[in-house]
Order: C-alpha cells, then sequence, then structure tokens
C-alpha cells in the first residue's frame, strides 16, 4: 500500500473516531438537557443510526493500522456490538426500549475498560499521559456501574444515561486524540543502514 | 522481511542509545524512529533489553579474520574494534544497566576468544584442564579490566585514548607469554609424574 494512502487512511479513522466520541458525547448532552417522553420517543431512530455509524467507525479503525496500535485494538469488538445494537434500534425498537439503559451502561463501561487497557499497555509502550487515561477510564467504568444501577430509577435513568454517555464521549475523544498517531507504516526496506 | 524489520529496530535503538540513557529509552520511541507498529515491535522482541541482547551479540559477535580459519589475537582486536565502534552505547549500557550486565557480557565474549587462543597455543601439548583455565581466567580478568576501565574512562592520561592502540602496545609487551604459561604447566606437571 502506498504510504500516502496508508496516512490517508489512518488520519481518516482518527477523525471518524473523534466524530464518533462527539456525537456520544452530544447524545449525552441530549439526554441530559431533554425531558425523558420526547428524547425516547423521537431520537430512537437517531440513536439506532448513531450507534450503527459509531459501530461502523470502530471497526474501519480496526483495520486503519495506526502506528501505535493502542486506541483502535479493541474496536473490532466494539464496533461490533455497536451495529448491532443500533439495527435492534432502527428495526426492533419496541423489543430494546426497555433496555436501552442498560445497554449504554454496558457501552460504557466496556469503552471505559477498553481505555484502562490502553492506559496499561500505554505506559509500558512509553506514553506520559497513561495514568490520566487510567484515571479517566475508571470514572467512565463507575459512571456506566451507576447508569445500570439507576436504570430502573424512572426520573433519574435518562440523566445517568446521559452523564454516562457525555462522559464516555469525552473520554474516548481525549484518548483518541493522544493515542491515535497518524504516520505511515515506513517501508523498512528504505533508507536502511543494513550492516 | 523478518529480519529486515528486526534490523531496522535493532537500528533504530542504537541510534537512540547513542543519544539518551537506556532507561530513558522507550518502545514509542523505537517505533516512532522506525515507522513501524507497536504490534510489529512486540513480534519481534520482548522489550527493550531484549533488543540490546540481541544488538550486542549480532554487532559485538566473534568475528575470524585471520584468514587462515583460526581464531587467534585478531579474534581479540576484532572485538576491541567493536567496543570502540559502539563505545557510546556500551557506556549506556554500563551506567542505565549497571556494570555487571555489560562486564557480564564482555566476559563471556572474552572468555570464548582466550580459550580458543589457548587450546590453539596449546595443541599438541599435554596441558592440564585446571591449568587450561587457570591461565583463561587469568587473561581474561586482566583483558576485561583493560576494557572497563577503559569504558569507565579510566585510563591513565600518559596513555592513548585509543583502545586498539593500547591493546597493541599491549600485545608488544606481552606477547608469547601465553605460550610461556603453557610451556611451564607442561614441564611442571612433567616433572611431578
Amino acid at each position: 500500500m502506498e504510504k500516502k494512502t496508508h496516512i490517508a487512511i489512518v488520519r481518516s479513522a482518527k477523525i471518524t473516531h473523534l466524530f464518533a466520541s462527539a456525537v456520544i458525547f452530544l447524545y449525552g448532552i441530549l439526554l441530559i438537557a431533554m425531558p425523558p417522553e420526547i428524547t425516547f420517543v423521537r431520537m430512537r431512530l437517531l440513536m439506532g443510526i448513531g450507534a450503527a455509524v459509531i459501530g461502523i467507525t470502530g471497526v474501519y479503525g480496526y483495520f486503519s493500522n495506526d502506528v501505535y496500535r493502542l486506541a483502535f485494538q479493541s474496536d473490532l469488538a466494539l464496533g461490533t456490538f455497536n451495529i448491532i445494537l443500533g439495527g435492534l434500534l432502527i428495526f426492533s425498537p419496541e423489543k430494546i426500549q426497555d433496555l436501552l439503559p442498560y445497554a449504554a451502561g454496558f457501552f460504557v463501561i466496556l469503552c471505559g475498560g477498553n481505555c484502562l487497557q490502553i492506559a496499561v499497555e500505554g505506559k509500558y509502550f512509553g506514553m506520559h499521559q497513561w495514568i490520566w487515561i487510567l484515571i479517566s477510564a475508571l470514572v467512565e467504568v463507575g459512571i456506566g456501574i451507576a447508569a445500570i444501577l439507576f436504570a430502573t430509577d424512572g426520573n433519574h435513568t435518562q440523566l445517568w444515561m446521559g452523564i454516562a454517555l457525555g462522559i464516555a464521549g469525552a473520554v474516548n475523544f481525549w484518548t483518541t486524540m493522544y493515542t491515535v498517531r497518524v504516520r505511515s507504516r515506513a517501508d523498512v526496506t528504505e533508507n536502511l543502514n543494513m550492516q | 522481511m523478518s529480519q529486515i524489520t528486526r534490523n531496522a529496530i535493532i537500528n533504530s535503538t542504537l541510534k537512540l542509545a547513542e543519544c539518551k540513557p537506556i532507561n530513558k529509552i522507550t518502545v514509542r520511541d523505537i517505533v516512532d524512529d522506525c515507522g513501524i507498529t507497536r504490534n510489529t515491535f512486540y513480534y519481534h522482541f520482548c522489550d527493550i533489553y531484549d533488543v540490546l541482547e540481541c544488538a550486542l551479540k549480532t554487532r559485538l559477535s566473534l568475528s575470524d579474520t585471520s584468514g587462515s580459519g583460526q581464531i587467534g589475537d585478531d579474534a581479540f582486536f576484532s572485538l576491541a574494534q567493536r567496543v570502540v565502534e559502539h563505545k557510546k552505547l556500551l557506556v549506556n549500557l554500563y551506567r542505565s544497566l549497571g556494570h555487571e550486565k555489560t562486564e557480564a557480557y564482555l566476559s563471556r565474549r572474552l572468555h570464548e576468544i582466550v580459550l580458543a587462543y589457548i587450546r590453539q597455543e596449546a595443541a599438541g601439548l599435554p596441558l592440564e584442564d585446571s591449568d587450561l583455565n587457570i591461565i583463561a581466567i587469568f587473561y581474561e580478568e586482566a583483558l576485561l579490566g583493560i576494557l572497563t576501565k577503559w569504558l569507565r574512562g579510566g585510563m591513565p592520561a600518559e596513555l592513548s585514548e585509543d583502545l586498539v592502540d593500547v591493546l597493541s602496545r599491549i600485545r608488544t609487551i606481552f606477547g608469547g607469554q601465553i605460550r610461556t604459561a603453557i610451556e611451564k604447566s607442561v614441564a611442571d606437571r612433567s616433572s611431578t609424574v
């Protein structure tokens, strides 16, 4: 693969991943700000499309093969989860509506777990900000657990979902910014000083 | 392709080791310099010290330069040349890993060279294994001491800074001593029989 093509792929994967994280963050804000009856009824389709798109960007990121291979390494699994979730929201919303708070909570926990893995591997890899990734991952996991625990608390379900998704979007955004390196794999045969 | 990638990683690591202490170099530094992925690095090596071990083995490996197929003091001078070429790396290793590990590696290489040289000199003579080992240890420690003193920058000011010059002078002054030691050992053993 040509260098320029590979750089373009990694750059586009990073941008789409950042975009997806921003979308998750905005969903969270929306869930916090809007009345529950409006959100669920009118936003189901949008949430389904959003989840599917986020899943596709995740899978794309996984196959982009960035230099550090830290941020996208779990995105095949996460992306697949989101694509399935999105599909269910679009095609069978009545079956999944009651499970949505749990799905959001588990999604946030999975994202937090992914960031936890990035933090630990980033430490050994030589990333100086690994401790901040670790802290934000633990916060993300904790909030995801809270979203599940409050899933049946009628008045606060949507609020906790919103907080969880907002934090997940923010954490994923900054983790992607820091850990995805847009640089092509150099052809190791070029300029090689072989002995 | 796999060997090319391994060499690229080693070259990048050695380049970085010339500029900063070993314990400050990260895998990220190496993959950034090399342009490979993190997974590629870990496919070939466990960690940076694994790369350095491999680098020492390949860059400071035993070399038969005599042209006659025999391993003699040419092999030692070949090693000395490589020590000089990679002085920065070895000094870095010495400071980062501690003198024990660096000396341990140099000691292993010297032991092979000295042992082979003694066996070559003792060809045809009934040299006892115990005396062979005594002679080997004596000269191995002497040479190791000189190498490490030079690495630490502890050579007296009157001596040349060029290690190879110093070793050439030692060869001139002490040349033939190993042969003499072998002959004395054989004669002594014969007289006690």
